[in-house]
């Protein structure tokens, strides 16, 4: 158990398939220009950065053509459109983080929270076999 | 019943009944293939950016303007 952390249960997003479907999304809340948004997001060490859909952004009152930052992504989403976005974002009850997100034209994506920087911010462990995983903040782990 | 047993039985077979086991195997690879392809046919779609490095730098140098200020 990592000092500090807390722990959360992987969600089944596909009831009909049960563990198969589990993966590890974490609920948090994210702040841009005093709009909230609250969200659940899959923490994905396998993604490079972190990824707002567009619908998230839009909701935090953010405007397209002022995020003037192109971002390259890859995979299925390199067909669309990201522009950085930095928000303030709050994970149980640690301090809030500034993330930056590559915020996509698309939104049949989930909110990702990848290497980029939410795993620069945070340490998290994975217990698959328990469908748990647990998030603190950097140097939680004693380092 | 292990493969090293199979040849001597098979060997035991008329010939007509090698022939029809020859068409039996075949079949039953052919299914397996099937299988196979039925389920490279699926589509699943796979969201993680996995190799996005350039835009992680992006997302980076945004970083170090955001912590510099305005």
């Amino acid at each position: 158990m990592m000092r500090g952390a807390q722990r959360f249960p992987y969600v089944e997003i596909a009831p009909l398939l049960g563990a198969a479907s589990a993966l590890p999304y974490v609920p948090l809340t994210l702040k841009h220009d005093e709009k909230v948004v609250s969200v659940s997001a899959l923490v994905d060490s396998g993604a490079a950065l972190n990824v707002l859909p567009y619908d998230v952004g839009a909701e935090l009152g953010a405007h397209w053509q002022q995020q003037t930052v192109p971002v390259q992504l890859t995979g299925n989403l390199a067909s669309s459109d990201a522009r950085a976005i930095i928000v303030t974002a709050t994970i149980g009850q640690f301090a809030p983080v500034r993330l930056a997100f590559a915020w996509t034209r698309n939104n049949q994506v989930p909110v990702i929270l990848g290497q980029i920087n939410f795993f620069m911010e945070f340490d998290v462990c994975f217990f698959r076999s328990k469908s748990i995983f647990q998030i603190g903040p950097r140097g939680s782990n004693g380092d | 019943m292990s493969l090293s047993e199979l040849p001597p039985a098979i060997r035991a077979l008329a010939r007509a009944d090698k022939l029809r086991l020859i068409q039996l195997l075949a079949d039953d690879v052919a299914g397996e293939d099937m299988v196979e392809l039925d389920l490279a046919d699926q589509t699943v779609p796979i969201w993680s950016p996995h190799d996005a490095f350039e835009g992680a730098a992006a997302l980076l140098r945004v970083l170090d303007q955001d912590k510099a200020g305005p």
